[in-house]
């Protein structure tokens, strides 16, 4: 629904800024346009503006900090226009033109700063979707479980991101056919070829629980244990033999 | 008790402990029609053959199958094509609910956990996987499991890389499909299929050189070598070139997809499943052209599963105890 009517207002803020193109092109509006031909074009022109990004902040949702940032823009665009209208042509001239210009523009950056933060927080968490659980992993600390306690389920943020509920099927139709008649080898309950080998798979699922929950790491690349075992050699090149005995024995 | 379940394009293979042991149950996933006559059904019984009878055909069932087309010189059917239930395939669901029936027997007890394998959404053809996954479910719940289901290439993983905290990448080649995941701690980061794989091999090797695709199969299931030094216009040449191109197509689209994701800087250790996985020489080609296109993740190694066939059944069932009670 709320995409319906992001679009909706998107739609009626580029059909008022047309309309006002049009009126601009249609009275051919020059310095001495009779005053009411100047006001409805550049009112609808000045409203249609705020209208559209109004209508992109709608389609990009609100959070809460840019709601009242978003509806301040749009009062004090608002505000503006209504200004104008009231002023021109009688009082046009500085420094009203200025205040009511400064009013418009306070408005729209409001607004645009709305869109923009809205466009920021997405690109952070749609990259933070993948990396977050890894990080938590690798911290393993109090404030990294509390995370976890408010992040999703690891499922729906890796490999599957948009994965909806999928309905539960019960498959009535799926009764053999009335005809079927089974040989005689399938009388047995178990058929195929058997291969048996010793194995410990539970230890492995014991294993892979304990991953999950995070009490298992990974080792380092190769390359941090090359820098590690070169820095430990260098030492011992620059450590005397006694001291080598002091801390190694023999 | 739990049971692990790799449904496969080619073989379906049921996993369980037994005390110490891991018991592997395998099926071909495959059937043949023959006609109905009393001589060949007391033929079929007295060769002790699982088939089904319907109306005036025999349904033969499973590696039976495999062998009758041999003598009939017949092809056999598949209730699955590229890695999902077959939509050209009327028989499909009652053939392979009596497949999966045998070979994963009746419950231990009510409501056992089963974890079936499933293919990842392909990421170069428009098949959708759902349909073939809850139909599964559907199936093995009917059968009085309590099922669910995971990603092959995770299976793989489960099954092969404890030894580094499940983190590497698994790549199930199969016959229908290749499926591939990439996971860190368990936890996939990239998975997907390819809807390609040892049938598609089979099918264009069959093409170029003119040959039945049962006696490609034959071949390249026997005794075949991968390597670049082949005759010209042989069916191992042909093999050897659609095995180069599958294993260049599925190393650059790795590449690509991790490329999209931030995978962590730790070693990704590969491991190499399924049917189509088993051609000596398989590995080095895929090393060859790691090394060629390069990813971008630190591979530590290259390794084939220790059974590729039974890999993704053993995955599946280390999945299923993890739920068990």
């Amino acid at each position: 629904m709320r995409y319906y009517s992001a679009s909706f207002i998107f739609a009626v803020g580029v059909g008022l800024l047309i309309l006002g193109l049009t009126l601009m092109i249609t009275f051919q509006l020059h310095y001495g346009s009779e005053p009411f031909k100047v006001e409805i074009t550049f009112g609808i022109i000045g409203i249609s503006i705020p209208i559209i990004i109004h209508g992109i902040n709608v389609m990009l949702g609100y959070r809460k900090y840019s709601m009242i940032v978003t509806i301040l823009g749009f009062v004090l665009s608002l505000l503006a226009v209504g200004a104008f209208i009231m002023l021109y042509p009688e009082n046009w001239y500085y420094p009203n033109v200025t205040y009511v210009a400064v009013v418009y523009a306070l408005g729209l950056i409001m607004l645009f700063s709305s869109s923009f933060a809205e466009a920021v927080v997405r690109i952070i968490e749609s990259s933070a979707r993948t990396i977050k659980k890894i990080v938590i992993h690798e911290r393993g600390s109090e404030i990294a479980k509390k995370a976890e306690e408010e992040l999703p389920p690891l499922e729906a943020k890796f490999a599957f991101p948009t994965k909806a509920e999928e309905p539960e099927i019960a498959l009535k139709d799926i009764t053999m056919p009335p005809d079927l008649k089974p040989g005689k080898a399938l009388e047995k309950p178990r058929i195929g070829k058997m291969v048996k080998v010793k194995d410990e798979v539970g230890s492995y699922a014991e294993k892979l629980i304990r991953v999950r929950e995070g009490e298992l790491k990974v080792k380092k690349t190769d390359s941090d244990i090359l820098e590690v075992t070169k820095a430990l050699k260098s030492i011992e090149e620059r450590m005397g033999k006694e001291d080598k005995k002091k801390i190694f024995g023999g | 008790m739990a049971k692990g379940l790799d449904v496969g394009t080619m073989n379906i293979v049921c996993a369980e402990m037994e005390g110490e042991n891991v018991v592997f149950v395998q099926q071909r996933n495959a059937f043949l029609e023959l006609d109905y006559s009393d001589l060949t059904k007391m033929m079929l019984d007295n060769a002790n053959v699982q088939y089904v009878i319907k109306g005036d055909k025999i349904y033969v069932l499973g590696d039976d199958a495999m062998k009758f087309a041999t003598v009939f010189r017949k092809s056999t059917r598949r209730p699955m094509k590229t890695g999902i239930l077959s939509p050209e395939e009327k028989e499909a669901v009652p053939i392979i609910k009596l497949i999966v029936e045998k070979v994963l027997g009746e419950p231990n007890y009510e409501n056992e956990i089963v974890c079936l394998s499933s293919p990842a959404n392909p990421i170069d053809s428009d098949i959708e996987t759902t349909y073939h996954r809850k139909t599964m479910e559907a199936l093995v719940k009917k059968l009085g499991y309590n099922p669910f289901t995971i990603d092959e290439g995770l299976a793989i993983i489960y099954s092969e890389l404890a030894d580094n905290s499940f983190t590497g990448i698994g790549i199930s080649f199969g016959a229908g499909m290749t499926n591939v995941t990439a996971a860190y701690f368990a936890a996939p980061i990239v998975s997907f299929s390819i809807a390609r794989g040892g049938d598609w091999i089979d099918e264009n090797a069959a093409k170029a050189t003119g040959t039945p695709k049962e006696q490609v199969c034959a071949i390249k299931e026997s005794n075949f070598e991968l390597k670049y030094e082949v005759e010209l216009g042989s069916v191992e040449g042909a093999l050897a070139i659609y095995y180069d191109y599958l294993i260049t197509y599925v190393v650059e689209n790795l590449k690509r997809k991790l490329t999209e994701v931030t995978p962590p800087q730790v070693d990704f250790p590969i491991v190499l499943a399924g049917g189509t996985s088993k051609p000596r020489g398989f590995k080095r080609i895929f090393e060859e052209k790691i090394s060629q296109v390069g990813l971008p993740v630190d591979v530590s190694q290259i390794r084939v599963a220790k059974d590729p066939l039974f890999s993704v059944a053993r995955g599946c069932l280390i999945a299923a105890k993890t739920k068990e009670e």
